[in-house]
């Protein structure tokens, strides 16, 4: 079997839109309102009193600052995004894990859809460690506790 | 045992009907949200006609007919017909009871599991805390679909069952919420004064405890059932439900297996489940928005007390009275002016048209190479004052009228830009409190390079090399070590050094230290003064330091200016103002220094 990228991405564009439209709405409210209480902090005058620039007052330090809730929020809906991929794989005919997990239960394979289970289990705890770990480079005093 | 009964009965009829008096606050702005309303119309609208099914419909939605499979809309069917011959529309209504039954079905056991365990864990705590903190996060990692598919294989398509097991998985979410609302509000002193006055345990979860989480448990359950509709069409439309009732995940499934001959099939059952979604997901951000506003009636309280501050500031403007000023002694040739303010006025336009003047008046001079102190108490616009020759006013804030020249240039009239370079080139801020005013994700070394880098042009091994010494020289012991530090690894007094270091980096003519001492320790003030001294002497820069406080002015001042409500009453040699102070407000600063500093002497045993 060979896949060509420009295939690829053709198929993969509106099943990853279905997948994730939601989410990215969800993210875009989170980091909106930790933005607006970051640029509320005092130090964002001192870093402006030191002549530091808009763009990187807004990109560098704000965002930085504001990205831990919204990787909160990607971290707590990333099993939703597991489960909701089931569903995306069989309108869009992907033969992913979740069209298996699709198979197995018309054919009462138990085990099979059991494994499944323990499978997603250890990818979502993966993803939130990876998160966890991205928390801790974003937020120093996240590190220690 | 009387008494206890009395002081309870003091007690709850006074929480109580406080937090009635907020409930129903929230419940009459919700009423006031056209949004929240609409949508929550638009669900009791759907509500009522899957109950009212048989007055909508003759059909039976179960009743297949072959000779009219896939008939279109009208035809004596409103929508038409679906692949086995049954109404659509009749299918669509009492579809609705099934799908809406099961997803509150499930809802309903996750609220009651969640928040009873949620309760118990949140206010005994203890070992049942631990356990069920345990399982809720094992749940949340468990993918609700496949544990649901699952589920099915090995006891087959029951959409209650199937529902239930979704509502346990579903627990967490009230869990969470209960347990954090009820940690919070475990130690407040109303529920230590019912638990003293002897209420059982069970009466104050009832009463005081669960009336706190009321709104955000409906704001929840919202959110759950959407999730719950999703999942079970989700199920259905899989082919997995139960085949023999109409749900809309079935209408779903037979939809998309004659999509291609019928694709409408598709859209009615589509557009249920997508308006019952879109309706709960609006209603509960109405709530949630409403909710978050009466959460924080604090901070409207603040501004409100703020607004009223500046406002007095503005009514006591006199534009009569002069700025007293003592003369300079003759012998000191005056060194070249460095800040010339003339007549600033700083204002913040309100809601209602009118501006609130904050700074009316404000003339200042500040001539090269001295430190000149400007005194006055809260709310008397010192700090507005030092902001704006920043430029840096709080959003809103702008300056009225005046100029703010520096070496002759005025700074409330060039564009941003050059403001920017100005701003940690030319004139430089020291904050007033050090733990907030340094960005909490970066390292010293690094806040403190950026801007060398920027304003010296320099490369980053030699804005190391300076920030290092910059360090050493605001008497930080292990520069290495603190140059690599996180702001919270430092203490108060230390992140005030990096501040003033942060300050003097790029060689500026003008500091501006903001109330410099308020926040640290006595003992610590005086090092951080000492510094200040030390540092202007060395790098002969001009200091205008704002204060409330006469000993920084003694300390450290050549000239001082008073200000009051606005405007500055007294200014002149620090020395001479200190020797004959004019103005009554002047004199009453004094006063209130004397009043605090007498020491008591050392008690003496040979007293007459």
């Amino acid at each position: 079997m060979t896949y060509y990228f420009g295939g690829w991405l053709r198929t993969v564009t509106l099943p990853v839109i279905a997948l994730s439209i939601g989410l990215v709405a969800g993210v875009a409210q989170q980091v909106r309102s930790s933005v607006i209480d970051a640029l509320r902090q005092d130090w964002v005058r001192t870093l402006r009193s030191r002549g530091v620039s808009e763009r990187s007052v807004l990109f560098k330090h704000v965002l930085r600052n504001a990205g831990g809730p919204a990787l909160s929020v990607l971290a707590l809906s990333f099993v939703g995004l597991l489960g909701g991929a089931v569903i995306i794989e069989e309108v869009f005919g992907i033969p992913g894990l979740g069209q298996i997990a699709v198979l197995a239960t018309s054919d009462g394979d138990v085990p099979l859809v059991m494994g499944l289970v323990v499978a997603i289990g250890v990818i979502v705890i993966l993803v939130n460690l990876a998160i966890d770990l991205l928390q801790g480079f974003l937020n120093p005093k996240a590190r220690i506790s | 045992m009387t008494e206890a009964a009395v002081s309870t009965g003091v007690l709850a009829p006074d929480v109580s009907s406080d937090m009635r008096a907020a409930r129903s606050h929230l419940a009459r702005r919700f009423a006031k949200n056209p949004l929240g309303i609409a949508a929550l119309s638009v669900l009791v609208l759907i509500v009522l006609a899957v109950i009212c099914a048989p007055l909508l419909t003759s059909y039976n939605p179960n009743a297949v007919s072959v000779l009219n499979i896939l008939q279109g809309p009208g035809s004596g069917h409103l929508l038409g017909t679906d692949g086995a011959g049954r109404d659509v529309w009749s299918r669509l209504l009492y579809g609705g009871r099934y799908t809406l039954a099961g997803a509150l079905l499930a809802t309903v056991v996750a609220a009651v599991l969640g928040i009873a365990s949620g309760l118990v864990a949140g206010y005994y705590g203890k070992w049942f805390e631990s356990a069920a903190s345990w399982v809720t996060t094992l749940l949340m990692a468990l993918p609700g679909i496949v544990v649901l598919l699952a589920a099915r294989s090995v006891l087959g398509p029951s959409l209650w069952t199937v529902m239930i097991i979704f509502g346990v998985l579903l627990v967490p979410a009230f869990y969470r919420l209960v347990f954090a609302a009820v940690s919070g509000v475990r130690n407040e002193l109303f529920v230590d004064a019912a638990r003293v006055s002897g209420v059982s345990d069970l009466r104050i979860i009832a009463r005081h405890i669960l009336t706190v989480v009321r709104a955000p448990i409906i704001l929840q359950a919202s959110i759950v059932f959407g999730i719950a509709i999703a999942v079970q069409v989700g199920l259905d439309f899989l082919g997995f439900g139960d085949q023999s009732i109409p749900t809309w995940g079935n209408m779903l499934n037979d939809g998309f297996t004659n999509l291609y001959r019928d694709p409408q099939l598709v859209i009615w059952p589509g557009l249920a489940v997508v308006i019952t979604g879109v309706a709960l997901t609006l209603f509960a951000n109405a709530l949630r928005d409403e909710l978050e506003q009466s959460a924080r009636p604090s901070r409207r309280r603040r501004a409100a007390a703020a607004t009223a501050a500046t406002a007095t500031a503005a009514e006591a403007v006199r534009p009569d009275s002069d700025t007293i000023v003592h003369a300079e002694p003759d012998s000191s040739a005056p060194a070249p002016l460095l800040l010339h303010i003339e007549d600033l006025a700083v204002g913040y336009p309100q809601a209602d048209g009118s501006v609130t003047r904050v700074v009316d008046n404000v003339s200042l001079d500040i001539r090269r190479g001295e430190v000149h102190g400007l005194i006055g108490e809260s709310g008397s616009g010192k700090t507005q004052t030092a902001w704006s020759v920043l430029r840096l006013l709080p959003a809103g804030g702008e300056i009225l009228e005046g100029s703010i020249r520096l070496d002759g240039e005025d700074l409330s009239r060039v564009p941003s830009a050059k403001m920017r370079d100005i701003r940690g080139g030319r004139i430089a801020y020291i904050p007033q409190e050090p733990m907030s005013n340094l960005d909490p994700s970066f390292t010293i070394g690094s806040q403190l390079t950026e801007p060398m880098r920027i304003k010296l042009g320099v490369s980053k091994t030699e804005a190391k090399a300076r920030a290092l010494k910059l360090l050493g020289q605001v008497g930080i012991p292990n520069p290495e070590r603190t140059f690599a530090s996180y702001p919270h690894e430092l203490s108060g007094g230390m992140a005030q050094r990096v501040l003033i270091a942060g300050a003097v980096s790029c060689e500026p003519d003008l500091i501006i230290a903001d109330e410099p001492t308020t926040a640290l320790d006595v003992t610590i003030q005086a090092d951080i003064l000492d510094l200040l001294r030390e540092l202007q002497r060395e790098l002969g820069v001009t200091i205008l330091i704002v204060t409330h406080n006469f000993g920084v002015v003694a300390d450290l001042c050549d000239q001082v200016s008073v200000m009051q409500k606005g405007r500055i009453v007294e200014t002149g040699p620090a020395r001479s103002v200190f020797a004959d102070p004019q103005h009554p407000y002047t004199r009453s600063l004094f006063d209130a220094i004397l009043d605090e500093s007498p020491a008591r002497g050392p008690y003496l045993e040979t007293r007459p």
